[in-house]
């Protein structure tokens, strides 16, 4: 998931810096003698204006759109995600769960996949040429299930070719596929047939991850960070028509789609993000299905965290390299303002650290009172400020009925408050990092796994 | 659920907690910091004129009125937006004819994945599948094995229509 549109929040620190920017700018040219730089002045107030007002008209857009979404589609519909919804037909479902390296989590995943409260499904978990014990755990669990299959792939091959191959072996039209250490809800399958039964032009549904692991302040951050930046924003894409990518820890597809944009690709960094834009391109529609429930966890570490991020920042602006192309085509109009989001929310980062920059430099070299003037607060900070709250708590009144046997979302308003602090200020970090290795990245050079930080938990 | 939910502070390390901690501080002073202006002008209108001075330190009470002008204008515009642009495919998405696709069917898949079609049905009954690849990443050799005596093929799926 995604990325660089969590960089779109902006912390007041960093309109603070942007005043600096437009200062250093016009020092540039303080006679206005060179015709070129007697722009600069008015180039620096739109770009200090874009840098400030850009985040805050995003988290507007984004509030609208998402309670759009749930007025129209979660609100009115009572039913709760662990209640079964009622079906037409029970269509054979694959479930498709790649492994590297994954002794650790594997049984746990498959023990709670069996509680499945659907009557047609089997497992098919992928063993990427593990070198752990994830085969001899897959071959003890296959013989207590009659229903997971194991597809062993004999070198390791990455996410993309486990999913292509299990794709070809499974008995099903609807492939779920969920990571290896994901706990899916018992009542995911269903509500994910649901939306496909309904819905014949539909290529891929996203599910809902939830957080499990909550120990630690960045645990319990990204909580609420799923909730009032990823949920938001699948919600409010979701009233748009598009979706900028499928979860993939949680995400279920038809294979005849699959099959039409010619599969996963096997040399992008995130390879959800390609899918997503690769059905999308080709016409098929990709929905949200709030109530597909999936437990997933999460870094704890900040280096777990950065290397996460930085993925997911890569994997967004290599998709935005490789479909530039694509979207001159008429019939990829849709994609536009999501094509146009990604790129501005880039391009912001960007310039975010260069008016820190100058801000840095400029302090240092003049050492003047003035940057005491420049960090008190005023009323746009004070607008900004009321707006992140006020998203965080739109946000999370919204999720809170997929929470609430676990205790409810309330509490994670009062750990959502560090987001700013901590998130924004790494994401912009991130984001710069990701698009830069993005760019020097070589076309077709194959993805890797990438172990992650799965958080704190008792071994 | 909440067997699911891993809640164990207790696992982290000290020098963990301790920056946790400095990090909550810093984050609820940051935020009275940032909304010291709203609280200043919350004060100002109950009565508390001493304030008056902060007020015109952040802007004057009169920028504040145009900025908030501002706000609503845009909000609404944006609300409107939304709204017609919702508005705009409820009524166009009954009128778009249903896409209209084929299901994939075994031929297809074996043609794109290049593999013999009387590999597949076997591979799919089989409990274990190992699969070879070159170099590119192409598949050139899936061999079904049953794993162990005590298992059986596996079924197929029932099938109904998708």
């Amino acid at each position: 998931m995604i990325c660089p549109a969590l960089l779109d929040k902006l912390s007041a620190f960093c309109f603070f810096s942007s005043s600096r920017f437009n200062q250093w700018l016009e020092s540039l040219d303080p006679g206005n003698r060179l015709q070129p730089l007697s722009l600069w002045p008015e180039l620096a107030r739109h770009l200090d204006s874009f840098v400030y007002y850009y985040p805050l008209f995003m988290a507007y857009l984004w509030m609208f759109g998402a309670l759009i979404f749930y007025f129209r589609h979660e609100w009115r519909h009572r039913t709760k995600a662990d209640q079964l919804p009622k079906l037409t037909s029970y269509p054979p479902v694959s479930v498709l769960i790649p492994c590297y390296n994954e002794g650790e989590n594997i049984r746990e995943t498959i023990e709670i996949l069996k509680q499945q409260k659907y009557p047609n499904f089997e497992i098919i978990a992928i063993n990427d040429g593990s070198r752990d014990n994830t085969l001899e755990i897959l071959q003890q669990l296959a013989e207590q299930y009659g229903n997971l299959r194991i597809v062993n792939l004999q070198t390791n091959q990455g996410k993309a070719m486990g999913l292509r191959t299990a794709a070809l072996l499974a008995n099903s039209e609807y492939l779920v596929c969920i990571d290896a250490d994901a706990l899916l809800a018992p009542e995911a399958i269903a509500w994910l047939v649901k939306s496909f039964l309904n819905n014949p032009g539909v290529g891929a549904i996203t599910g809902n991850p939830r957080i499990r692991n909550r120990s630690s302040l960045l645990g319990r951050i990204q909580v609420g960070e799923f909730s009032a930046i990823v949920g938001m924003i699948k919600r409010a894409q979701r009233t748009y028509g598009r979706v900028f990518t499928i979860s993939g820890v949680i995400a279920a597809f038809r294979r005849s789609a699959l099959h039409d944009v010619g599969y996963w690709s096997n040399d992008m960094v995130t390879e959800d993000i390609d899918i997503s834009w690769k059905l999308q391109l080709a016409g098929w529609s990709i929905l949200f299905e709030p109530n597909a429930l999936c437990w997933v966890l999460m870094p704890e570490s900040l280096k777990g965290l950065w290397n996460q991020r930085v993925r997911w920042a890569q994997g967004g602006t290599e998709v935005l390299l490789r479909y530039f192309r694509a979207l001159f085509r008429w019939s990829s109009r849709s994609m536009w303002p999501l094509y146009a989001e990604c790129l501005i929310s880039v391009c912001w980062s960007f310039l975010i650290v260069s008016a820190l920059i100058c801000w840095l430099f400029d302090i240092i070299n003049n050492a003047t009172s003035e940057p005491l003037t420049l960090l008190s607060p005023s009323w746009t900070t004070m607008l900004l400020s009321l707006t992140c709250l006020l998203q965080f708590g739109v946000s999370l009144a919204i999720d809170a009925r997929y929470e609430y046997l676990s205790g409810g979302t309330a509490r994670y308003y009062y750990w959502m408050v560090w987001y700013p602090v901590v998130y924004w200020l790494i994401n912009v970090a991130t984001t710069i990092t990701g698009s830069v290795k993005a760019i020097r990245k070589k076309r077709g050079q194959r993805a890797i796994w990438i172990t992650l930080d799965r958080g704190l938990r008792e071994k | 659920m909440n067997e699911l939910i891993i809640n164990a502070p207790q696992l982290q390390s000290v020098y963990k907690r301790v920056a946790n901690t400095i990090i909550w501080a810093t984050g609820w002073l940051l935020w009275l910091y940032l909304l010291f202006p709203a609280l200043t002008v919350i004060s100002w209108q109950l009565g508390e004129h001493a304030l008056v001075n902060q007020i015109r330190w952040f802007g004057d009470y009169n920028s504040l009125l145009d900025l908030l002008e501002m706000y609503a204008a845009t909000l609404l515009a944006l609300a409107a937006a939304w709204l017609a642009w919702v508005a705009y495919h409820s009524l166009r998405n009954p009128l778009m004819p249903a896409k209209v696709h084929k299901i994939v069917n075994d031929q297809h898949l074996c043609a794109f994945y290049q593999i013999r079609a009387d590999e597949l049905p076997k591979c799919r009954c089989s409990q274990i599948t190992s699969v070879y690849f070159d170099e590119q990443g192409q598949i050139i050799k899936l061999d079904a094995t049953i794993y162990g005596n005590s298992l059986k093929p596996v079924p197929p799926l029932a099938t109904e229509s998708v």
